[in-house]
């Protein structure tokens, strides 16, 4: 039978964290009781095996992946979080940062290439407010986009408590985009070729319904300059 | 651990510098990495975990409190997306002898030593709670003091579910004959 204290003290020591004067008590204790030598010696292997498992090395593209997925804005991070929630990096990925100095209000998302196999919208207005979910609605208004960077459409869909702007886009070549909503500006850099061709789609949640009637302006920039200028009429849905 | 440096960090994710985000990530991306590959053993969902680690710091760089260790903070977090992650498997851990599970993970990514893939086998078949402790000594090399804070557990609460922890390794292991 071994003593609670002297157990505790055996596991202390194994780990470094057992005062001198401790030691010492203990250091007689052991020679008094075979038991719990024992339970020394194998806690000892224990922690020999243990301690000699290698660390592994993270995967080579969890870096970037982890950077892609986090664009910093050029200031003020964390102190105006984002309000996603990312529960599945599989899919989700936050996309974008916002300028500096503004309400954030926005998020993105990017939903994935294949329409199919991927989100859509109402999945995720639905998963942002569960309360208020974006119907599977047809869009309020949709532009086309018909660039030589860029082809394809931009959507918007609307409810009670949100807007959600989706991007279906084959792009060709990096892009930047401006939002323009309620007076803020979201602007987001993740559109880029799809590695294996095709469209890619993203949704950029607006928070609130906004006013109706009012508009949505979207801007296109290549290397910073703006290439395609256009808006989205915020209307009622059907 | 360079808790000043960390501090520091953060302060400056929170003025927007990218490069002190970057620097987190390469100072915490292997230990983040190895709590939930040692938690999951899959290494895919590790590498999800991971990711969603570092996307819940960079969200909540504002909701962070100095007063605790930084690598505390983020820590818990790796462990509560491990634990969510085996909520959401629904279904009993993995017991030993699947083999399938062990080639896919621990021999792929931990690496092919046989010593591994036991100790990894014995660690999946006691329960995420005693698991974790194991982890956070073992794998991290926490103090009892780090691991209570990780936990949010006083220290002889953590003492007592460590060394039931061991006493469970060590049974596992002698079953898998590694020791």
């Amino acid at each position: 039978m071994i003593e609670e204290k002297y157990i505790e003290f055996i596991h202390a020591d194994v780990d470094g964290e057992l005062p001198d004067h401790d030691r010492a008590e203990l250091s007689r204790y052991l020679l008094a009781n075979p038991e719990a030598r024992t339970l020394r010696d194998e806690l000892r292997q224990v922690c020999t095996v243990l301690d000699g498992v290698p660390s592994a090395e993270p995967p080579p593209g969890l870096r970037a992946s982890i950077l892609e997925a986090v664009h910093l804005p050029a200031a003020r991070v964390g102190s105006t979080p984002l309000r996603a929630s990312v529960s599945s990096p599989h899919r989700w990925r936050l996309a974008a940062a916002f300028a500096g100095g503004l309400l954030v209000s926005a998020i993105a998302l990017q939903l994935g290439q294949d329409r199919e196999a991927g989100l859509d919208v109402s999945q995720v207005a639905g998963t942002l407010a569960s309360q208020d979910p974006v119907a599977r609605s047809e869009p309020v208004d949709t532009i086309q986009v018909s660039l030589d960077q860029a082809k394809g459409k931009v959507s918007l869909f609307r409810s009670a408590t949100m807007r959600v702007v989706e991007f279906d886009l084959a792009v060709q070549q990096p892009l930047e985009v401006v939002v323009m909503h309620d007076g803020q500006e979201a602007r987001f850099s993740g559109l880029g070729p799809a590695v294996s061709g095709g469209n890619q789609r993203y949704a950029l949640v607006l928070e609130g319904a906004g006013r109706a009637g009012s508009a949505i302006g979207i801007r296109f920039l290549a290397g910073g300059a703006e290439i395609h200028r256009d808006e989205l009429e915020v209307t009622a849905p059907e | 651990m360079n808790e000043d440096s960390d501090g520091l960090l953060v302060q400056r994710c929170r003025g927007g510098d990218r490069r002190a985000f970057e620097t987190l990530v390469d100072r915490y991306q292997k230990p983040v990495f190895n709590a939930a590959l040692r938690m999951l053993r899959n290494p895919e969902d590790a590498r999800d975990v991971a990711q969603t680690v570092f996307l819940k710091v960079f969200e909540h760089l504002a909701d962070y409190d100095p007063k605790f260790r930084f690598y505390s903070w983020i820590y818990r977090i790796a462990l509560n997306e491990s634990i969510n992650v085996l909520d959401r498997r629904h279904r009993h851990e993995p017991i030993a002898g699947d083999e399938v599970d062990d080639r896919r993970g621990a021999e792929d990514e931990v690496g092919s030593m046989q010593t591994g893939v036991r100790v990894q086998r014995a660690l999946m078949s006691i329960k995420p709670e005693y698991r974790s402790v194991i982890v956070l000594k073992h794998f991290l090399e926490l103090s009892y003091d780090d691991i209570g804070q990780v936990l949010g557990l006083p220290e002889k609460t953590v003492k007592s579910r460590l060394f039931t922890a061991r006493q469970l390794l060590k049974d596992a292991l002698q079953a898998g004959g590694t020791l």
